[in-house]
């Protein structure tokens, strides 16, 4: 059995450090290599269940976020403008209440589930308020409105899952640039809003980038 | 399986490699030699790179909708030209790789289409527009040596440098098919005539090699030892006069019929073309056997990989585009193919050992 096995094994049987390090060292391992096995197992197993934790909770969030716009959209006519916009905001009110709730008692994994669920819901409430006031406009502009609002969010509160969320609504109004620039004449007004929203957008990335990611240490890594 | 469903496969299959490549790299890494490929160090940092390249995307797009809704209409293109070098510049200063190559890409897209666009709204040779794609990508190369002899830019070198070699590599191997008739046709169909053409064609020709001896005669200044490097932007440099010179020869032998054929006279078209697509593929070879060198002075191994990827992708295609297909040929082909790769292999498995042996000590 090599080292990386035995090592797993003894970790699996719940041997303590002083067990391990004395059974391998008379099998004849060196220090060093027993001292980096067992960092590895460790962090492996460390890794695994509070990665399993964290889709999980993320994939609770999206379904929740999900089942909510669909009942909406199922008996939207039902509430009235009233309660739409009030169906909206008791959505997101609920989740913000949640996630302070969550990372008081020490949940963060929750919290950044419900702060997930929070922007899903905002991202909802941008298209479904668009349906509300009727107004004909591209949903690449609806999903820059939507990003402004996740970034802000993002700078504002800790959490990293925010962070890959701003990163796929960047993306997103990217890929929908030639269909926006080929479907839409010159001259619409739907021109003017993109630019603004776009320039806005731009700004708190430029912002959010060199003030949020300026504690990355280079020194061990980069040579320019 | 139709194109259009192959296309997004291929992309797909680049997206997921590219991952893989970065994230490959990510590890901390203390060797200089190894910082070479490393173009992120931690996840937060891919995030801040591919964030800092949306924000300068919708930038540009944002100034060209706000441009046009003002009346004032400027080709897109020239957005993205200046927003490119924009992009690529800031990318290189914030320590970003990922931006500077995003900056790339947007740099030319813009300056290719802007080139194609110009010569096709006033009537000059659209040879241009050809011409333009290799002069960029050997200035990309002409440019990667001045950051090779700043040890700490040597990611910024190995981007610009397999850019200019695989964007050289490409339009030259493409230029050399069969199948590139009707380009060649397509750029000699200028609407000038053929005196002006050629007249023109010397101007730009006198300006290019001018312009190449004055870098070259700068470089040997500044590049001192690695001036061997240049050759590459000198395959680019060639590439681009061929492109001009080649058809507006054509056109003093011929000057009403060239490519004018039907689509039926195949063997008379490639008769046509034969000098183009011929010099077309020496230059490819010369491009690759130099890489080869280089790989072996350099000792960097992946110029070694790429080079014999090159020679593979090479024959196979050749084959298929020029020899006639029967069972008989077919067979042969790939029997001598099999033994021609099998020597290779063999001398250059020796070759790389060696290579390897000399970069461990």
């Amino acid at each position: 059995m090599t080292i990386q096995e035995q090592v797993k094994v003894l970790v699996e049987k719940n041997s303590t450090e002083e067990e391990i390090y004395l059974d391998l060292l008379k099998k004849g391992f060196k220090v060093s290599e027993i001292e980096l096995e067992l960092k590895l197992a460790k962090k492996t197993k460390i890794d695994i269940q509070s990665r399993g934790v964290t889709l999980i909770i993320l994939f609770g969030a999206i379904s929740i976020g999900l089942a909510a716009i669909s009942f909406i959209a199922s008996n939207w006519n039902a509430f009235g403008d009233f309660g739409k916009v009030g169906v909206i905001s008791g959505g997101l009110l609920l989740s913000y209440v949640g996630a302070i709730y969550t990372q008081s008692i020490g949940l963060p994994r929750v919290y950044n589930g419900l702060l997930l669920l929070a922007q899903l819901i905002f991202g909802a409430g941008v298209f479904l308020i668009g349906e509300i006031v009727s107004i004909q406009i591209a949903a690449q502009i609806s999903i820059l409105i939507w990003a402004i609002g996740v970034i802000l969010a993002s700078y504002l509160l800790q959490s990293m899952i925010l962070r890959y969320l701003v990163l796929a609504l960047g993306i997103t109004p990217i890929f929908g640039i030639p269909e926006f620039f080929y479907t839409y004449d010159w001259y619409r007004i739907d021109y003017n809003i993109y630019a603004i929203l776009g320039l806005i957008f731009s700004a708190e990335i430029f912002y959010y980038v060199f003030s949020k990611f300026k504690d990355i240490d280079y020194s061990q890594n980069l040579y320019d | 399986m139709p194109i259009f469903a192959i296309i997004p496969l291929i992309t797909f299959i680049a997206i997921i490699f590219a991952i893989i490549v970065i994230i490959r790299n990510m590890s901390t890494k203390k060797s200089l030699s190894d910082a070479s490929f490393q173009l992120v160090i931690s996840y937060q940092d891919l995030l801040r790179q591919l964030l800092l390249g949306i924000a300068f995307i919708i930038v540009i797009t944002a100034l060209y909708a706000g441009f046009h809704s003002l009346g004032i209409e400027i080709g897109w293109y020239w957005f993205a030209t200046i927003g490119g070098i924009l992009t690529t510049y800031i990318g290189y200063k914030q320590h970003s790789p990922i931006t500077f190559i995003i900056g790339l890409f947007i740099f030319i897209s813009g300056i290719s289409f802007g080139s194609y666009e110009v010569a096709s709204n006033n009537k000059i040779d659209r040879g241009l527009a050809l011409m333009s794609t290799f002069i960029i990508f050997s200035s990309f190369y002409g440019l990667s040596i001045s950051f090779f002899n700043n040890i700490r830019s040597k990611r910024y070198y190995t981007i610009l440098n397999l850019l200019g070699i695989l964007g050289l590599g490409i339009t030259t191997f493409f230029l050399g098919s069969f199948g590139a008739r009707e380009t060649w046709g397509y750029i000699a169909n200028s609407q000038d005539s053929v005196i002006w053409s050629n007249l023109k064609t010397g101007l730009i020709l006198a300006g290019v090699i001018g312009l190449f001896i004055i870098s070259y005669i700068k470089s040997i200044a500044y590049f001192k030892k690695n001036l061997y490097q240049l050759v590459i932007t000198a395959v680019g440099m060639i590439g681009a006069i061929l492109v001009l010179v080649l058809p507006n020869i054509s056109l003093l032998y011929d000057p009403n019929n060239l490519y004018s054929y039907t689509d039926n006279d195949w063997a008379q078209r490639n008769l046509e073309i034969f000098p183009h697509i011929i010099s077309m593929n020496i230059l490819f070879l010369a491009g690759v056997l130099w890489l080869l060198y280089t790989a072996y002075r350099l000792k960097e191994v992946w110029r070694l990989n790429l080079s014999i990827l090159a020679l593979f992708i090479f024959v196979l295609v050749r084959y298929f585009d020029w020899v006639e297909r029967t069972e008989l040929n077919r067979s042969l082909f790939f029997l001598s193919l099999g033994v021609i790769f099998l020597i290779t292999g063999w001398i250059l498995e020796r070759v790389r050992r060696n290579i390897l042996a000399s970069i461990d000590n």
